[in-house]
């Protein structure tokens, strides 16, 4: 596998998985030569902003071990781990959570921990992986490094290999008045970054606060009129907030800490992103009966664990009739949806097929859909198809002239088919060729029977 | 000391008075059936604001025929509580249902069903609510659903196998399938229907016939007679 990259009309080879490197192909190389190395090899064309958009998932990930992440050149990431090493239990175990944690990720990872960024960076790339250096061991690490080490231009670097400087090491006994008439001031400020003698910043993401609201209590509260009110403050407290930020929350979790130290958890759902307290208070009415506060409740705690973007509508006017009811509308959903299930309130939209079973889905949302024509379908499904006693069906293509269903017989006085439909070949499980018949009884019911390839008779529905 | 206890009652009395006017005003009247004979029978038609229960072979179709008249004419929500046996939609689309305005709820219990039509009912967001209960529902069941009804103005719709047992629904009907022997219908629905109980007065027992499919814009019940007399006077 080996990223592309388009330079001047040539595709050049821009990185390179573990496998494509052993095979032997490089960074910089051209395509074509990749290619001829490796005939297998998969390629992607580099995308710059999916990269840094995965860069930056990744920062507000590494918040876990530290507030202090920043996006350095060259897809790195800086970690300032400054008083937060004693969390883990110190810089080695901390590392070590790090590389396991992103390996669970599917990430490979070249790290290391050192007094500045300068030397981590460094050692990070070129040096051992994992490395660990000590505050006044810079110079030491640095000194058998290569000179690519320093994050300095490519033509300066050919100029110093020029020179016959080739690792940090020649660098540091030269006279910096010289070297900075000749580099310019960039070379030996990398290196009193990297050797600790000048400040280099780093700038942090900002922290994504979560969506949490707690509040505890001087005295323990046992009764419901108290959780209520709590719960009251603690949603006016977040919806404000949501508000602001134009987001509303699709699920909210409710925690009440016990005096003894237990806890307990209730969630709701909405189908639209709401942050209306007067909304939501409402769906929480059926949970609140279920928190059981045991000797006192301590503290609670509401975090709305999944927001979204709310747009703001343009209403015409407040009392406009289609936004109430529209309104109206979502709440009874989620009040529904609360408490039977998420999955029990739904709509059905149409699934392209052409088995009966499965021409149907449920759906959260209320998208417009069409349905495709289809010869007249029953009211009603049975699942399974029920097999039935026919007779009279002389040939394959005729129907039978009587059934027997449900302790009754059923003569048939109208028939309309044969309607074929055949399995879907995609489809591993066992479907048979059906041909259904819409058949009406003397009675005046209606019924979907099919017959199978094996001659026998089911019925699949009905109509009315 | 009376005086003042006096003008307090007359306020009180004027107040409810208000909210008595202001309930009815808000209340339309009935849905009509669109055949002129059966709403006259019913005084209009299917009246707003209350409960309606079904029985019979055709229930089924029946209350499509209303969904359906509620959703893609009148482009209203409409809720369906059902318990194990769900409807199916390419059925209800055939017969003129817009199915993204039908929302199913699925009730495990019998508890959540009665829960589930009266919250339905509560919101008046969705003008029709058809619930299908397993068992019938007794005085103060329908009572409630009734109240909660009228509050809204929504039709409550209960379909099930199950009547003659006493309760507070407006309407009882029975919806049969009947043969289509003397009708060319060409897999129209032909039912019988029978008002086996009104509020208002009035029953009756008709034969019917209803095309409802989504190309048809118009979803109106013919009465048999009509159109076998049609048809013999064009023989």
């Amino acid at each position: 596998m080996a990223i592309t990259q388009e330079t001047r009309g040539r595709l050049f080879v821009a990185n390179t998985n573990q496998a494509a490197e052993h095979a032997g192909i490089q960074i910089d190389m051209t395509l074509a030569d990749a290619r001829a190395m490796l005939p297998g090899l998969t390629t992607q064309p580099d995308n710059i902003s999916a990269n840094f958009h995965l860069l930056q998932r990744l920062a507000r990930w590494c918040h876990r071990f530290t507030p202090y992440v920043g996006i350095g050149e060259e897809y790195c990431l800086w970690l300032d781990i400054t008083g937060c090493a004693h969390l883990q239990g110190g810089e080695r175990p901390l590392l070590n959570d790090l590389v396991k944690k992103a390996e669970a990720l599917g990430l490979q990872t070249k790290v290391a921990l050192a007094g500045t960024p300068g030397t981590a960076w460094a050692l990070s790339h070129f040096g051992p992986n994992g490395s660990i250096i000590p505050p006044g061991d810079e110079k030491k690490s640095l000194t058998p490094l290569p000179i690519r080490a320093l994050r300095l231009p490519t033509s300066m670097i050919a100029e110093l290999h020029r020179l016959g400087l080739k690792c940090i090491g020649d660098l540091i006994p030269l006279p910096r008045a010289t070297l900075a008439a000749r580099f310019r001031e960039q070379l030996i400020t990398r290196l009193d970054q990297a050797l600790g003698h000048r400040p280099e910043t780093i700038s942090p993401l900002p922290l994504k606060k979560p969506y949490r609201t707690h509040l505890p209590f001087s005295e323990p509260i046992a009764h419901r009129a108290g959780i209520e009110k709590a719960l009251e403050y603690l949603l006016e407290k977040l919806c404000s907030r949501l508000k602001t930020e134009l987001r509303g929350c699709r699920r909210l979790e409710l925690s009440i800490c016990r005096v003894d130290g237990t806890s307990q958890t209730e969630n709701i759902g909405t189908a639209v992103p709401s942050h209306d307290p007067r909304h939501l208070i409402r769906l929480f009415q059926e949970k609140l009966g279920q928190f059981d506060p045991g000797f006192g409740i301590e503290s609670m705690m509401l975090i709305a664990p999944i927001t979204e973007d709310i747009v703001p509508q343009q209403k015409t006017l407040p009392t406009t009739k289609a936004n109430h009811v529209e309104d109206a509308h979502t709440r009874l959903i989620d009040r529904l949806s609360n408490r039977l299930g998420l999955g029990n309130v739904y709509v059905i939209a149409p699934f392209k097929s052409h088995q009966p079973g499965r021409s149907q889905q449920k759906e959260r949302t209320f998208s417009p859909h069409a349905w495709p024509s289809t010869p007249p379908r029953p009211l009603r499904l049975l699942r399974p198809p029920q097999p039935i006693d026919a007779d009279g069906a002389l040939e394959s293509t005729t129907p039978p002239t009587c059934f027997h269903w449900q302790r009754r017989d059923h003569r048939i006085y109208r028939a309309e088919g044969p309607e074929r439909i055949e399995p879907e070949w995609w489809q591993n499980e066992k479907m048979e060729v059906r041909d259904y018949w819409r058949i009406e009884d003397t009675g005046g019911q209606r019924f979907w029977l099919y017959r199978n390839t094996n001659q026998r008779w089911f019925l699949h529905g009905l109509f009315s | 000391m009376s005086d003042v206890s006096r003008s307090e009652l007359e306020a009180l009395k004027a107040k409810i008075s208000a909210i008595e006017l202001d309930r009815k005003e808000s209340l339309p009247l009935a849905l009509s059936l669109d055949h002129g004979i059966i709403d006259r029978t019913l005084k209009g038609g299917l009246q707003l604001g209350c409960l309606h229960e079904i029985s019979g072979t055709a229930s089924d179709g029946f209350a499509a025929m209303l969904t359906a008249r509620f959703t893609t004419p009148l482009k209203t929500p409409v809720l369906w509580c059902v318990n194990s046996r769900h409807p199916f939609a390419p059925g209800l689309a055939g017969m003129g249902v817009s199915t993204q305005r039908l929302t199913i709820a699925h009730c495990k219990t019998p508890r959540d069903m009665l829960w589930a039509m009266e919250e339905g009912l509560k919101s008046g967001a969705a003008k029709l609510v058809i619930g299908e209960p397993s068992k019938a529902l007794g005085l103060t069941e329908s009572r409630r659903l009734q109240l909660t009804a009228s509050t809204s103005g929504s039709i409550g719709l209960i379909l099930g196998q199950h009547n003659l047992a006493l309760n507070a629904s407006t309407t009882r009907w029975s919806v049969s399938a009947i043969p289509s022997f003397f009708i060319d219908a060409p897999w129209g629905c032909v039912w019988r229907l029978e008002l086996t109980r009104s509020r208002n007065g009035g029953a009756g027992t008709w034969d019917v016939i209803w095309k409802g499919t989504s190309h048809e814009k118009t979803h109106r019940l013919c009465l048999v007679s009509e159109i076998s007399d049609r048809q013999t006077r064009a023989a």
